[in-house]
């Protein structure tokens, strides 16, 4: 009764443990196209993946420290302080790619930081994130004095912009999107991810350093948050301090709803694309069938949190039938 | 054997933790192509010696030599750089990623950019399982996989770097009979290339089965080294106990009493057990044996109420009872020992007091509120009936010895007037005196009129304290025996199936 | 058998950090007192005890539910919609007595809907609290949009603003009656050792008989009530109630609850800890405002103060522990 012969990574595989979620979105799509055509226009597809790009880079780096049995809500506060130095920067009359630059460190710092408190101070991450999130939001709030901070340079905003039917912000959204997958599946870092997340003690019986790779996970998220940071504002031609709130929710339901799971590691960054897609569709759905503004926080909150109950009740099914088929 | 090169000598080994001296000045040698046994009894210091010569921990003095060169290992990677291979009990497998990841996560093979190389990587866990006999898909998760086949990943994982010695600590406690032929059929296969295996075990009947030397540790200390063939299990249990030991289990056996406890047809689609058909009487200790995953665990979840029951009936005290919930079986009297006692029968955090008055809540305090005076003379009660060892009642429970955490889990049931007990493994991992304590009260308990089902995996245990025995194979009850039908052979010839196909394995 | 015995090893641990923390408060008040000269007289303390009522009527269903399973991080938003539902109903004419019990109902509806996301559902209480909290928020800004309701009856002001006896306010007297509650249930009843079973032990809570998730529906249930009361309170209070009047509560109470030595990971902590983490953390508010610290920065400071906190108690527990197990 050898039953090790399903491949790990199929694409079959992923297909079925995230079919409830894949349905949803295409029911939602023929729904909101029902009832405004211009949804499924290209103009209006493209505008989407736009509106994704941002949201796909900060979901990949929640997904990495979910997977490693972590948590951080501070991820928000991370991509509008970065948001923020990087104009500051390129307000200041530097570079462009210097800007880019200071909005990925400070990412960096920010995630190290928070790594810190939990990898080397073993604090537990969701407090830990809560705490620090609001020191971040203070900063953010003393560095713009709780103002919005435009900016003007053309090359900068260029990179968020959309060039004709050339969506630059969603190329680059997917572009990192496909180098963190890539980085998961393929390097190191990546499987100490999910081996920390499955079984910490074990892989440091192993002889792996799981502190300081645990520290790094949070590092990592901070700075390609940070990265979507810059990319956020380029978008907005602006940075704006309270613009972050609530990142931090949205890249964690994408995660739950891309397959992952709280716990022992299960799951992949693959997944969360389409808990991304999902969420995009919802709130770019609402805006085109004109959905008053005052509706749409409510909307979305409730249709997020039945789409991860079903996403939930059904994978907690599916580990009850595979504890059952252990021989 | 004289005369050849020692594979490892460890001379005046002694390791101490805070407060407490768990290794002092302890010897220990190994020859390449034995099997040496290391016994003791738990807390002895056997898996503390051997996480310092897998470089988990550091000791305090002695020195280690291997293949006649003194080493100083530095950690775990080390360790393993210098040819020494340990599987732990509990295994150290990431379940979400596949076979090859976990045999080399502490050293993947690289592409010239830093990345993993996949194929070099699933090719040479290929080449590595295949020498030990087995083929497994290397692209398969470990959740998918057996705990034996797991338990060969494990080994593969320890043999990576061309090791020497190779460490198996309590390797067949979840195995099935079937697996531990397997097992030892691979470590035999080691032997012959000339490893050195060192091989901790709690479990007399496998010792000379696949041993050569055996090394006792007590308290500690080393006690001495013998070869099996010219050694007894009385000679080594009184070096692991430092006194003579009757090996009997004390039983008054007696007339049973009423039936309290009666299944008929009992099925459940949760847990695939089929047609139970049990009872249980006052007065009489009922064992239910059988291999690792026959079912027995299952089955008194099941009657305990924890998952539901499909098909058939139960009855209690002669009365029909429906699909339950553990509050309501307890109400009315029934026990279950888990088990795993730290994770499902105790709160560590707790206190004894709190853990031991848990169950009983509603019956000791029927308006809700607790009354301090009452709830301290329970427990004082439980503490001293039980011997306890505590300080005081507001210990947290995690700071007791293994033993002395069972006689909590007992007090707790114990409060509760449960007449039906139901054991599961009540005396694993518990040291000998703790365990004839157990058994006093156990004995004590249906002397005084209570039922107990006890699932034990240890057969002499099964043998000496059991009115009658039921033996499950495969979630099936297959045999009904009596104390005096019941033998050893008796019982794993229900156990297990009668014949096993030889594996052959085709490996490249 | 006779043990050496350490002294600290003997103690209640929860009695050695208890007896620190309101030395911890003392210290600060007596700082405060230097740094402002208000900060001692009679009006200023009495404010303070009363402002801390509220945080710790919340503050004490939060403490219940991290005891038995997890913390709700819904109480701002359960506060601010049955605020809201309670002010639009007293504002109809309702009597505000009714009002009163609708808001108390729903409250304790909304916990229990917690409770059911977190036993039927499986889904880990931060994570559905957190959700469940941006759709309530929602919903009240769906409500009230951006407008402010004020002006409210006596009567309907009564529980906020009264006096009782001397300078003893109304909100001290339901704190007082809460707390005392809280610490009977809590420690004198059998519901109360349900709920530190369930913390400390789910499964094993549940082998004993415990109906834990009776526990954890009625712990979260009590969190909506309490968090529905203090919102009552809150709002008679400050004669007003808008949209986001719990939106910055959630931070602070948590402050209150961790800093009162109740542990993140459940099963042990207790209301007079949480008593003396409100006072400190009003004071502190209180002192910032004496000291005319920019609101700017009060998110960081209370952050940074959760951080600490949680550091000294995972500190103080490695210590304790160190010294319990020299047996």
């Amino acid at each position: 009764m050898m039953k090790g012969k399903i491949e790990g990574l199929s694409p079959i595989r992923i297909l079925r443990s995230l079919q409830p979620v894949f349905w949803v979105t295409l029911f939602l799509m023929l729904v909101f196209n029902f009832f405004s055509s211009r949804f499924l226009s290209l103009h209006n597809i493209i505008n989407l993946f736009q509106q994704g790009a941002v949201l796909l880079i900060v979901a990949a780096a929640s997904t990495l420290v979910i997977l490693s049995e972590g948590l951080d809500l501070s991820l928000g506060s991370v991509l509008t302080l970065a948001g923020i130095t990087s104009v500051m920067t390129v307000n200041g009359g530097a570079p462009v790619s210097v800007a880019i630059g200071v909005g990925v460190l400070t990412g960096l710092l920010c995630g190290a930081l928070t790594g810190t408190l939990i990898a080397v101070f073993n604090m537990q991450p969701f407090i830990a994130t809560l705490g620090i999130q609001g020191v971040y939001y203070g900063i953010s709030l003393v560095l713009t004095d709780s103002v919005a901070i435009l900016t003007k340079n053309k090359t900068f905003i260029f990179f968020g912009s959309r060039i004709g039917y050339i969506p630059m912000a969603a190329i680059i959204g997917v572009g990192v999107f496909l180098l963190i997958l890539y980085v998961f599946h393929h390097t190191p870092f990546g499987r100490y991810v999910v081996a920390i997340g499955g079984n910490e003690s074990g892989t440091r019986l192993s002889g792996v350093n799981t502190t300081f790779w645990k520290w790094f996970v949070y590092t990592f998220a901070g700075g390609i948050t940070g990265f979507a940071g810059v990319l956020l504002a380029a978008r907005l031609e602006a940075a704006d301090p309270i613009v972050g709130v609530g990142w931090e929710f949205d890249a964690i339901a994408a995660t739950i709803l891309g397959g992952t799971s709280f716990q022992k590691g299960k799951g992949g960054v693959a997944g969360t694309a389409l808990g991304v897609l999902l969420i995009t569709v919802v709130r770019n759905g609402l805006n085109v069938i004109r959905t008053p503004s005052i509706l749409q926080p409510a909307l979305i909150g409730t249709i997020l949190i039945i789409a991860i109950v079903i996403q939930v009740g059904l994978s907690m099914r599916s580990i009850e039938k595979e504890g059952k088929n252990r021989p | 054997m004289d005369g050849m090169m020692k594979l490892l000598e460890m001379r005046g080994i002694t390791k101490v933790f805070p407060g407490v001296q768990a290794l002092d000045s302890v010897d220990f040698e190994l020859l390449p192509g034995e099997v040496h046994v290391l016994l003791g009894e738990n807390g002895a210091g056997k898996s503390t010696l051997m996480k310092v010569l897998a470089g988990a921990y550091k000791p305090e003095a002695g020195r280690i030599f291997i293949s006649g060169e003194e080493v100083k290992i530095q950690g775990p990677s080390h360790a393993q750089e210098l040819g020494i291979g340990i599987v732990y009990q509990e295994f150290n497998l990431v379940p979400y990623l596949n076979v090859a990841e976990n045999v080399f996560i502490d050293h993947f093979p690289s592409t010239r950019f830093g990345t993993i190389d996949h194929k070099e990587m699933h090719r040479a866990a290929n080449e590595l399982l295949c020498s030990l006999s087995m083929q497994v898909d290397t692209h398969a998760l470990i959740t998918e996989l057996s705990t034996a086949q797991q338990q060969m990943v494990e080994i593969a994982k320890a043999l990576k770097h061309r090791s020497k010695i190779l460490i198996l600590d309590e390797p067949t406690s979840s195995l099935t009979e079937r697996e531990i032929e397997q097992l030892f059929s691979t470590v035999r296969e080691l032997k012959r290339k000339g490893m050195g295996i060192i091989y901790i075990s709690h479990r007399m009947q496998e010792l000379w089965e696949i041993g050569d030397r055996v090394t006792v540790l007590r308290d500690g200390k080393y006690i001495g080294t013998r070869a099996l063939r010219e050694t007894t299990p009385d000679e080594l249990v009184t070096m692991m106990v430092g006194r003579e030991v009757s090996f009997l289990f004390k039983r008054d056996f007696q007339q049973p009493g009423e039936e309290v406890l009666r299944l008929e047809h009992l099925s459940s689609a949760v847990h695939r057990l089929q047609d139970i058909n049990l009872t249980l009487r006052r007065g009489e200790i009922v064992g239910l044996a059988g291999l690792v995953g026959s079912g027995r665990t299952e089955l008194a979840r099941t009657i305990f109420g924890l998952e539901p029951w499909s098909g058939g009936k139960m009855f209690l005290f002669g009365e029909e009872v429906r699909n339950s919930t553990p509050s309501r079986m307890v109400q009315k009297g029934v026990a279950l020992l888990p088990e795993d006692r730290k994770n499902q029968g105790l709160a560590l955090i707790l206190s004894v007091a709190e853990n031991i008055v848990m169950a009983s809540l509603e019956k000791l305090f029927p308006r809700k509120y607790i009354q301090s005076k009452k709830e301290k003379e329970v427990v004082a009660r439980y503490i001293k009936n039980l011997r306890i060892v505590t300080p005081h009642a507001n210990r947290q429970v995690q700071f007791l010895s293994g033993g002395n955490q069972q006689k909590v889990v007992l007090g707790k049931w114990l409060c509760t007037e449960a007449d039906i007990f139901i054991f599961d493994e009540p005396t694993r991992g518990i040291d000998v005196n703790a365990k004839a304590e157990i058994h006093e009260f156990m004995n004590e308990l249906v002397k005084k009129g209570s039922a107990i089902l006890m699932i034990s995996s240890e057969l002499p245990e099964v043998l000496g304290m059991s009115d009658r025995i039921y033996v499950m194979r495969e979630r099936k009850i297959v045999a009904e025996l009596t104390h005096s039908e019941a033998s050893q052979e008796a019982v794993i010839r229900y156990a297990t199936a009668a014949d096993h196909a030889t594996n052959t394995m085709g490996c490249v | 058998m006779m043990q050496k015995r350490s002294l600290v090893s003997m103690m209640d641990p929860n009695i050695v950090s208890g007896v620190g923390r309101v030395f911890a408060l003392l210290l600060i008040c007596i700082a405060m007192g230097f740094a402002s000269p208000v900060f001692f007289t009679a009006r200023n303390i009495s404010l303070i005890i009363t402002n801390a009522s509220i945080m710790a009527i919340l503050g004490v269903g939060l403490t219940i539910t991290v005891i038995t399973c997890g913390p709700d991080l819904s109480v701002g938003s359960i506060l601010t919609i049955t605020a809201v539902v309670a002010v639009i109903l007293v504002k109809a004419n309702v009597h505000f007595l009714i009002a009163f019990m609708i808001a108390l109902c729903m409250g304790t509806a909304l916990g229990f809907l917690n409770g059911i996301l977190v036993t039927k559902v499986g889904l880990p209480p931060f994570i559905s609290t957190y959700g469940l909290q941006w759709a309530l928020f929602g919903f009240a800004y769906v409500i009230l949009k951006g407008y402010v309701i004020y002006n409210f009856d006596a009567d309907f002001r009564f529980i906020g603003n009264g006096y009782l006896i001397g300078p003893i306010s109304m909100p001290i007297v339901v704190m007082v009656i809460v707390v005392f509650l809280g610490w009977f249930v809590l420690r004198k009843t059998t519901i109360g050792r349900m709920f530190y079973a369930t913390g400390a032990n789910r499964d094993a809570a549940r082998m004993s008989g415990i109906d834990t998730g009776k526990a954890i529906l009625l712990a979260f249930s009590i969190s909506g009530f309490l968090s529905a009361l203090a919102g009552i309170v809150l709002v008679a209070r400050i004669n007003a109630c808008q949209a986001d009047i719990g939106k910055n509560l959630l931070l602070p109470s948590l402050a209150t609850v961790y800093m009162g030595g109740t542990r993140a990971t459940g099963g042990q902590g207790g209301v007079f800890g949480t008593l003396v983490g409100a006072v400190i953390m009003t004071v502190v508010e209180n002192g910032m405002n004496l000291l005319g610290v920019p609101s700017v920065w009060r998110n960081a400071i209370i952050g940074t103060l959760i951080i600490l906190t949680v550091l000294a108690n995972i500190a103080v527990s490695k210590q304790l522990e160190k010294a319990g197990s020299k047996m």
